[in-house]
């Protein structure tokens, strides 16, 4: 076996534990902000709130996310008193109902009203507060609603400053929610605690009006940052903690890089998601985030494909492995959001020229993989006998569901 | 003896002083007799100036080691319910015959002749685990569980190279197997393939099938598994990996609840480790040194690490010797074994024999399915089926947001050394509880009504539960701070040897 | 007998409260056909039968504590990895101590102050005596922790770098362990096979290929290298320098982190722990701060409480998992705790005069059993590197079969010969490997030297 050193990875990214870069954020700037509309569609079967709060409302929906807002900074306000390290954060908020209400009966410490929204907040508001947060170099903005709130704080952040979300909306595909309130209160505490650092995340939303169709089509929007949740906390038997999600993409891309060296003439394909973009750099190539590019013996020869120039490369590169991760929550590896894979080409590719990569961390927030290619005979042939392997770390592999 | 610290009322003074703190230029704490020989000078270039050692009066020393095993909790100290690591109780003799200067002595290149009971310890200890075993053969070498498990992987690794199959390289290691597996799998230069459990906490199959294929070199398999659960399907999962050509290594750490009771070997195990500081009782010594021999095959025999103990000479003639299997894979460390451990284990086998190890296993299921019983209401019990010499249990209270940790640290208050926790991985909030076999039905029922009480405190006040313990020496401690700055030697030293006085 | 406390009533009751009749039926899950086999195991039996079969067995066995009888019983001159040195009695009464005992790897700080303070200052002492940066918590032995290190070599080492030069003067069976770890194939070892280390040699043997360069010093055949001129070879190839040494040699000997070393890796035992036929040892790790997430095993770091009370934790969990390549993954778990607790109050108890002395008694009696054996006529001291200084051991070239001597040594004296090393190494007949230590008394070592000179004599007698 030849052990391979990967390329150094391109982005400059916090390493916790295994590099002593980033101080404590003990006397922290945070922003919050709530949605207080978020979630109220799911209620009353309307599967998402954009566009809809006068329907919903007439329904008798009422307001889910103070509630589940209210569940996140009580346990916060425990959560940041019992922390060995005493962080005291300092709070940047929206008034009233979207954020200083709540942060008021926590008594989670001094904040300041960046902005004063009217009775009947908007979408417009949400943004307006962001951008005071951005402008006010916060280390952090903990908002609450659901994906259509993330996209739009992830719009106004990027990959600039993290963000975190606490559960509360119709549908939460994006990878920038804590698991439950509470448990979005201890990441807080812990990322303000300097104890867990930063992981990509992608930041999803469905497409409402396709979905109130009975279509379910999610789009990758943006690329997030957010506080990462240690995969691996294992105590006891090997003293061992996931490190930064960095380094766990560094390893899957080791992974990966050592499987193309051993084949030079195969024609990498490379799917969509942060995941797959960090292999790209494991291979000290570009990635287009949102596309799908080709990569021969070490040099991009297609960026941003569609279907037809795939399909063109594909014939004069019939051995060919394409690199995919689930995106966002719905664990989709095939199908929703990468359209260029048209079944044809998925088809010739085949199942064995599927390498799919994804952290521990992201499928423990996946319950299994699905494929959905549009070709109900060639996704009964990928999905096979109902697993898929996936590369979770250098030489680690995982039998994943798909369904 | 201890003044209450006024910072949080915790009975121990600030900080224990280290040996460096207690040094005093001059003092000493042993002398060594008078040289009867003429001295030879030492070349100037070769000798150091300097060397940073404290200096201590006999008494300090004393004094000092006296003080570190009170801050220290130990079998000996109180319940020590570690799941995966079977804390029972070391018995004292072996500590006594460890000792006795014909095995204390004796070098580990002793001529042949001059070490032949020591060579029966061994040879006996390598009969009667390859009985447990249901193998044919096996070698004391490894020096703890991980160490053995990467014996039997290189073994895995060379058997199929002389079979012309040296392409097998995967792994298969399922989700709720040890920890260090997949490490192990890494050094041997092998690729570790993760296979889920299904809802019943078996290995899942039509998972294991859809990773079995002509690449397989062998599964790990821990049976019980890290859930406590005995593998239900076993011989259906060893057929499977057989039937595509993969060998099945058992991770013995758990035999705890199943010595005596049924051999792995006729499970259709081909290789497997023991740990004698966990089944056979050889003291843990705050992590190490352990034993871990492997059992093997009578076809994987020929690979064992060398030397093993071999009859040799004319039949019959009792000469003992230490011989390399044909096709050993090399030394795994330097001489024979952790042979200290292999003595404890000796005498503990001896005094149990066969029916007493049925006990022990039996006893030790026993004690866990009390518990799972008893705990059953109180905490959530993912996989609930009669467990095996261990149980685990999701560390979460109704009415209480209080973690799996929190729990474990208060049960240090209650003196009691908490379960294993976060582990396994695929249980929530996992508490992984191993009683053992020499815990008494009191000693059960105290820890019972103590996880009752950290309950009812979990939903009258949590913070009590937030910033426990509250009895030990010191507090919770600053992890991240730790791993931020390290401090890894005492500032006397500094990181280069120093210049302290000599 | 066992150790079990249950009594009729509580399993009685503890199976009613389980909702089953018999513990038996708590096994259903295990194949029918497969349970309960007839074991050929030993009947049980009382612990003061064992411990009396033991002590039988203890006493026919040839091995004796040193100075058994006044000055030469039981004393040993055979090292080779291992070696009998004074253990003070302070070392053992701590190893009996139940909490240190009996407790498991600290993985609870609160409860484990006491094991996690021990550690930290081991790895405090470990770096004063080899003038290293940082240092584990232990390996199983000096063989296992050299795999170890030479693995952290590899991955620390620039670019595509996989061979390991392995010079004159290691261990064989360290060697044998070195390969067996590298069989995953993390790197491959290139062995010198000089008599002697030669800087001119390992200078023609150094490519872009060499990550590491291995040198024991003293080396097995006692003599000690040039330590300092093999690092800065090393180091021009960008490859690092790991040093295998023996710990009582630092008592007075210029330590490898003085002289370049990057990685330094010792045997343990010699810091008051029995032989014990082999083990179990302690296996030494210590290197430079720039490599200390590299570094496998436990380390031990000082933090503080939620009060600012000083504590210590295990940290900087090292290289396990979530690694990017084989060469730097380590499984190692169960260590050799113990062990390092032993080394460290051996360490504390000796003290910097006490380990000098130590140091000086093994120099001086070596190198007078030295100047008497090579004072017989056919015995050649050292022959594989006169000129070379050596510490404790030495190898004495004798006209006669070395198992002769030996068998007379332990006839007459009760005392362990020096090693054979023609055993195993036809070339090498008649050598042997002489340890000379503290323990071994002037009176011993005459033992030794007029036994050789007597079976020297009657082989030469014999030929002429």
């Amino acid at each position: 076996m030849t052990a391979i050193k990967p390329a150094p990875a391109a982005r400059a990214q916090p390493v916790p534990m295994a590099c002593a870069q980033d101080e404590r954020k003990q006397s922290a700037l945070v922003g919050f902000v709530l949605n207080p509309i978020a979630g109220m569609g799911g209620r009353v079967g309307l599967k998402g709130t954009d566009g809809v709060v006068e329907e919903a409302r007439a329904r008798g929906a009422r307001p889910v996310s103070p509630e589940r807002a209210a569940r996140c900074l009580a346990a916060l306000a425990q959560a940041l008193a019992a922390s060995p390290a005493k962080p005291t954060p300092r709070w940047l908020v929206a008034g009233g109902a979207m954020g200083a209400d709540a942060l008021r009966a926590h008594r989670l410490g001094p904040f300041e009203v960046v902005h004063q929204p009217p009775p009947e907040p908007t979408r417009e508001d949400t943004l307006q507060t962001v951008r005071r947060f951005v402008e006010r170099s916060v280390a952090l903005v903990l908002f609450c609603g659901g994906d259509g709130t993330a996209r739009d704080v992830c719009s106004i952040t990027g990959t600039a400053v993290p963000i975190i979300g606490i559960p509360a909306g119709v549908k939460m595909y994006s990878g920038v929610f804590g698991v439950s309130p509470t448990r979005t209160a201890a990441l807080v505490a812990e990322y303000l605690a300097g104890s867990i650092g930063l992981a990509d995340a992608e930041v999803l939303d469905l497409d409402e009006d396709a979905y109130r169709a009975g279509r379910w089509e999610a789009r990758l929007f943006h690329a997030a940052r957010t506080p990462f949740e240690p995969s691996l906390t294992q105590r006891a038997k090997v003293m061992s903690d996931a490190r930064s999600d960095a380094e766990v993409t560094a390893a899957i891309a080791a992974d990966v890089r050592e499987t193309v060296q051993a084949a030079p003439d195969t024609l990498l394909l490379l799917g969509a998601g942060t995941t797959v973009r960090a292999v790209a750099e494991g291979l000290g190539v570009e990635h287009t985030l949102l596309g799908v590019d080709a990569v021969l013996a070490g040099r991009v020869v297609g960026r941003d494909l569609d279907a037809d120039r795939l399909a063109a490369l594909l014939e004069r590169h019939p051995r060919c492995l394409l690199v995919l991760s689930p995106i966002g929550a719905q664990g989709f590896v095939l199908g929703r959001g990468n359209a260029q894979l048209a079944p044809e080409i998925v088809a010739r590719i085949g199942r064995g020229g599927l390498v799919v990569v994804a952290t521990p961390a992201k499928l423990a927030r996946t319950r299994c993989l699905r494929i959905d290619t549009g070709d109900p005979a060639l996704d009964a042939a990928l999905v096979g006998d109902g697993f898929l392997e996936v590369r979770v770390g250098y030489h680690r592999r995982r039998m994943v569901r798909v369904e | 003896m201890s003044a209450v610290d006024e910072r949080d009322g915790r009975a121990h003074r600030a900080d224990s002083p280290t040996l460096y703190e207690r040094s005093r230029p001059g003092r000493r704490a042993c002398a060594l007799p008078a040289s009867d020989v003429p001295a030879t000078p030492l070349p100037a270039e070769l000798a150091r100036e300097t060397l940073r050692l404290p200096e201590l009066a006999q008494l300090d020393v004393v004094r000092h080691y006296t003080a570190l095993a009170h801050r220290n909790f130990g079998v000996d100290s109180g319940f020590y319910p570690l799941g995966s690591c079977t804390m029972k109780y070391n018995p004292r003799l072996g500590e006594e015959v460890a000792r006795l200067a014909g095995f204390a002595e004796a070098h580990p290149l002793a001529d042949a002749e001059h070490v032949q009971p020591l060579l029966g310890v061994m040879l006996d200890l390598q009969r009667w685990l390859a009985e447990l075993a249901g193998l044919s053969a096996v070698s004391l070498q490894p020096a703890a569980g991980a160490h053995g498990e990467l014996t039997a992987l290189l073994m895995m690794r060379a058997y199929h190279a002389d079979r012309g199959e040296g392409a097998r390289n995967r792994v298969l290691i399922p989700d709720s197997a040890h920890g260090t597996n997949p490490a192990s799998t890494t050094m041997a230069g092998m690729i570790a393939v993760e296979i889920p459990s299904d809802p019943r906490g078996n290995v899942d199959l039509g998972a294991l099938r859809a990773a079995c294929d002509e690449r397989v070199a062998g599964l790990m398999i821990t049976n019980p598994n890290t859930l406590g659960l005995f593998e239900e399907q076993i011989e259906a999962v060893v057929e499977t990996v057989h039937r595509h050509g993969g060998l099945v290594y058992g991770d013995g750490a758990n035999m705890n609840a199943l010595a005596g009771v049924v051999r792995p070997g006729d499970l259709g195990i081909d290789l497997m480790h023991f740990n004698l500081h966990k089944t056979f009782a050889t003291p843990h010594g705050g992590g190490g040194p352990g034993s871990g021999p492997v059992a093997a095959r009578s076809d994987l025999a020929d690979y064992l690490p060398g030397p093993v103990v071999a009859r040799s000479g004319e039949v019959g003639a009792g000469v003992l010797a230490l011989v390399e299997p044909r096709r050993s894979i090399g030394r795994m460390c330097a001489f024979h074994g952790n042979f200290g451990m292999l003595l404890r284990a000796w005498a503990y086998l001896r005094v149990l024999g066969g029916d007493g190890l049925r006990r022990m296993a039996e006893h030790a299921v026993l004690n866990a399915n009390y518990l799972l019983a008893r705990l059953r209401g109180r905490f959530p019990v993912p996989y609930d089926r009669s467990c095996m010499h261990e149980l685990v249990c999701e560390g979460r209270i109704e009415g209480s947001d209080v973690r799996a940790l929190d729990i474990c640290k208060r049960l240090l208050d209650h003196g009691i050394h908490p379960p294993t926790n976060y582990f396994p991985l695929i249980v929530h909030e996992a508490l992984m509880i191993e009683p053992t076999e020499t815990e008494s039905r009191e000693t059960l029922d105290a820890f019972l009504a103590a996880l009752g009480a950290i309950c009812d405190e979990a939903v009258r006040s949590p913070e009590r539960l937030r910033e426990a313990p509250h009895t030990t020496p010191v507090g919770r401690l600053d992890e991240v701070r730790a791993a931020r700055h390290p401090v890894l030697v005492d500032a006397a030293v500094g990181g280069g040897g120093g210049t302290g006085a000599r | 007998m066992d150790y079990l406390p249950h009594t009729d009533d509580d399993r009685a009751a503890m199976l009613a409260a389980i909702g089953v009749d018999a513990i038996e039926a708590l096994f259903a899950a295990v194949p029918a056909a497969h349970r309960w086999p007839q074991l050929n195991l030993p009947r049980p039996s009382s612990e003061l039968e064992v411990a009396g079969t033991l002590r039988a067995m203890a006493a026919s066995s040839q091995m004796r504590a040193a100075h058994s009888r006044p000055a030469v019983e039981g004393t040993v001159f055979r090292g080779g990895g291992a070696y009998q040195h004074y253990r003070p009695p302070t070392v053992d009464d701590v190893l009996r101590r139940g909490e240190l005992l009996t407790a498991y790897t600290p993985y609870q700080p609160e409860a484990s102050q006491g094991m996690l303070q021990a550690i930290f200052e081991y790895q405090s002492m470990v770096c004063a005596l080899t003038a290293m940066e940082v240092a584990n918590a232990s390996h199983y032995d000096g063989s296992t922790a050299l795999a170890e290190g030479v693995l952290l070599a590899l991955d620390a080492a620039p670019g595509e770098r996989s061979e390991v030069l392995v010079l004159p003067g290691l261990n064989p069976h360290y060697t044998a362990v070195l390969q067996t770890y590298l069989r995953g194939g993390a790197g491959r070892v290139v062995a010198l096979e000089e008599a002697r280390v030669d800087i001119d040699t390992v200078a023609a043997s150094m490519s872009e290929r060499v990550a590491a360069v291995v040198v024991q010093s003293p080396g097995y055949l006692g003599t000690i290298a040039p330590v300092e001129a093999l690092a800065a070879l090393a180091h021009r190839h960008g490859a690092l320098l790991v040093v295998v040494t023996d710990p009582i040699a630092l008592g007075v000997l210029r330590p490898p982190g003085e002289q370049g070393a990057d990685v330094v890796v010792a045997e343990g035992q010699c810091l008051g722990l029995p032989m014990s036929f082999g083990g179990p040892y302690l296996g030494i790790l210590a290197t430079r701060r720039e490599h200390v997430r590299r570094l496998a095993g436990r380390l031990v770091g000082e933090t503080v409480d939620t009060a600012g009370r000083r504590g210590y934790v295990l940290t900087l969990a090292t290289r396990e998992q979530h690694i990017r390549r084989a060469r730097a993954t380590s499984n190692i778990c169960t260590n050799s705790a113990l062990g390092a607790v032993a080394a460290a109050v051996y360490l504390a108890t000796m003290g910097p005069a006490g380990l000098g002395e130590v140091a000086m008694l093994c120099h001086d009696k070596a190198h007078h059993a030295a100047r008497a054996l090579g004072a017989i006529d056919g015995v050649v001291i050292n022959p594989q590197d006169p000129d070379a200084p050596f510490f404790k051991e030495l190898v004495a070239a004798l006209p006669c079969p070395v198992g002769r001597v030996n068998r007379l040594l332990a006839e007459r004296h009760g005392i362990v010969g020096g090693l054979d090393l023609g055993a195993d190494d036809p070339t090498r007949a008649g050598w042997m490997l002489v340890a000379v230590t503290e323990l071994c008394t002037r009176e011993a070592i005459d033992c030794l030297v007029d036994t050789v000179r007597e079976v020297c004599t009657a082989e030469m007698g014999s030929r002429r």
